[in-house]
């Protein structure tokens, strides 16, 4: 990516020197974390898990993926620590998909069983964990996958109500990210999954011709909205491991919308990176 | 009305310039460049289309400017505030506290030593641009809703001049010791910190909604 990165002008000697800030930071944070957790001072915990995510966006951007997978880790443990379901997607970029699924598992577990008692700032975000379910093999037929298959049904139904809440960095609505993991949990065809993807590939697309309009903030990346961004990568990582499992490569795909734009090269070139 | 705490970093500045910025405040690009300032002017400058160019086009060459680029002539004086708290925590998954910007323009995104200035800024919970005396909140996605993806994070804009009533204390960050503290896994702190004491307390009018920090 770092080639493309120069190509749009962003300075990444600038890049370079704020991932080292951003590491640091999050490590600075982190090393008082126990003590963060018993005070319940969730500020910290979080300026670290935004930290670490931001670390490993930039190392994707630089070409370093081994860093960018030691980042992505880090930040899950702290949205893990915060409760977040969001700590799945983090999970699944750091390349542990197992953890990802035992997480994904519990949190729609504690869902289920609270019985509409879960905590609200934290409903929306059960979609994650669905994305995660989605992709995750189980062996058929078994009464632990049965189980499995209702509560994905019960959570899918409970977060229908509110499919217009946007979410994530990105505000994509809710429908969205609802309607892709029922498709990919029911199997449908690869068209299909690929339809239900273009929301996500609009959404980037948009924002990188958007923010490279601000020359100012873009060179600098001083935003929020960053060229790997972790909350459209981990879509499309997720549905990758799907699109694999049927020998089919998913930055084929992105790559045949427009191999000119600049939006398809950067996102193909970041997930080809993420998923190594 | 409420008063905000916000963060502004400088760099390039030594202590002598912390005491002449405590005397007269922190004052825009365009007040610098034109000094004295010509006050008729400062309706006409105070404009939406200017704020969406301090926002926007920063630096891009200004027609009304003879194409000079737009900062150079910019009534306006980016702050940080960080984050909106809680609710936008929950929906976005990132905090961002008003130091760390702030750090990143008073090192000149880390290759110089620099300054924080700890100011209060009055805002008004709506648009008042031709306001002087009221900031900006363009982090407030309530109010200014398309700035939310591609502005620095936590942006409150000032107007014209920062008044030194309203700076409270500047922090020296020397580069060095920045390095050091990222470099061992710690939080990086100021090397020192001078007070103004041409500060006056806004908690005496009102309260304060503190930076986050």
């Amino acid at each position: 990516m770092k080639e493309i990165a120069r190509e749009l002008e962003i300075d990444v000697e600038l890049v370079a020197r704020d991932l080292e800030f951003h590491r640091g930071v999050g490590a600075g944070y982190f090393s008082h974390i126990e003590q963060y957790s018993e005070k319940q001072r969730w500020e910290p915990i979080a300026f670290a898990a935004t930290s670490f995510r931001r670390a490993a966006s930039h190392a994707l951007l630089l070409d370093n993926a081994t860093l960018a997978i030691e980042m992505f880790a880090k930040s899950a443990d702290c949205y893990e620590r915060l409760h977040r379901p969001y700590a799945a997607m983090m999970w699944s970029l750091a390349r542990n998909l197992q953890t990802a699924s035992k997480f994904s598992e519990r949190s729609l577990f504690e869902f289920v069983v609270s019985e509409g008692r879960h905590p609200s700032e934290r409903f929306n975000q059960l979609v994650y964990p669905l994305l995660v379910e989605s992709v995750t093999e189980d062996e058929q037929h078994t009464p632990a996958t049965q189980e499995r298959n209702r509560r994905f049904t019960r959570v899918v139904s409970e977060l229908n109500a509110f499919s217009t809440a946007p979410l994530g960095m990105m505000g994509i609505p809710m429908a969205s990210y609802l309607t892709l993991a029922a498709s990919i949990e029911r199997n449908d065809t690869s068209q299909d999954v690929e339809y239900l993807l273009l929301p996500f590939l609009n959404a980037y697309e948009v924002a990188v011709l958007t923010a490279r309009s601000k020359t100012y903030h873009w060179r600098r990346l001083l935003m929020p909205f960053h060229p790997a961004e972790p909350d459209i990568l981990s879509v499309l990582s997720l549905a990758n491991t799907w699109f694999k499992r049927r020998n089919q490569v998913l930055t084929d795909f992105i790559r045949k919308r427009s191999e000119s734009r600049i939006a398809s090269r950067l996102l193909s070139d970041a997930l080809e990176r993420v998923d190594g | 009305m409420i008063i905000q705490e916000v963060l502004k970093g400088i760099s390039g500045i030594e202590e002598d310039d912390v005491q002449d910025i405590f005397a007269s405040g922190i004052v825009c690009n365009w007040w610098r460049k034109v000094n004295p300032l010509p006050s008729l002017e400062v309706p006409l400058r105070l404009t939406e289309r200017n704020l969406h160019w301090h926002q926007n086009r920063y630096d891009h060459p200004d027609p009304l400017e003879g194409n000079e680029v737009f900062s150079k002539h910019t009534p306006f004086i980016s702050t940080t505030a960080g984050s909106v708290e809680r609710d936008r925590f929950n929906e976005i998954n990132v905090l961002y506290p008003a130091w760390w910007e702030a750090l990143k323009f008073a090192t000149n995104f880390f290759t110089s030593d620099g300054w924080i200035f700890y100011c209060s800024a009055w805002i008004l919970g709506r648009k008042a641009v031709g306001h002087r005396a009221f900031s900006e909140e363009v982090r407030e996605l309530h109010v200014y809703s398309d700035f939310s993806l591609y502005q620095l994070e936590g942006e409150v804009t000032a107007k014209i001049q920062i008044p030194t009533a309203q700076i409270q204390k500047a922090e020296e960050w020397t580069l060095s010791n920045v390095q050091a503290a990222l470099a061992s896994g710690s939080l990086p702190t100021a090397s020192q910190t001078i007070t103004n004491e041409r500060f006056i307390d806004p908690s005496t009018y009102s309260n304060v909604r503190a930076v986050l920090l």
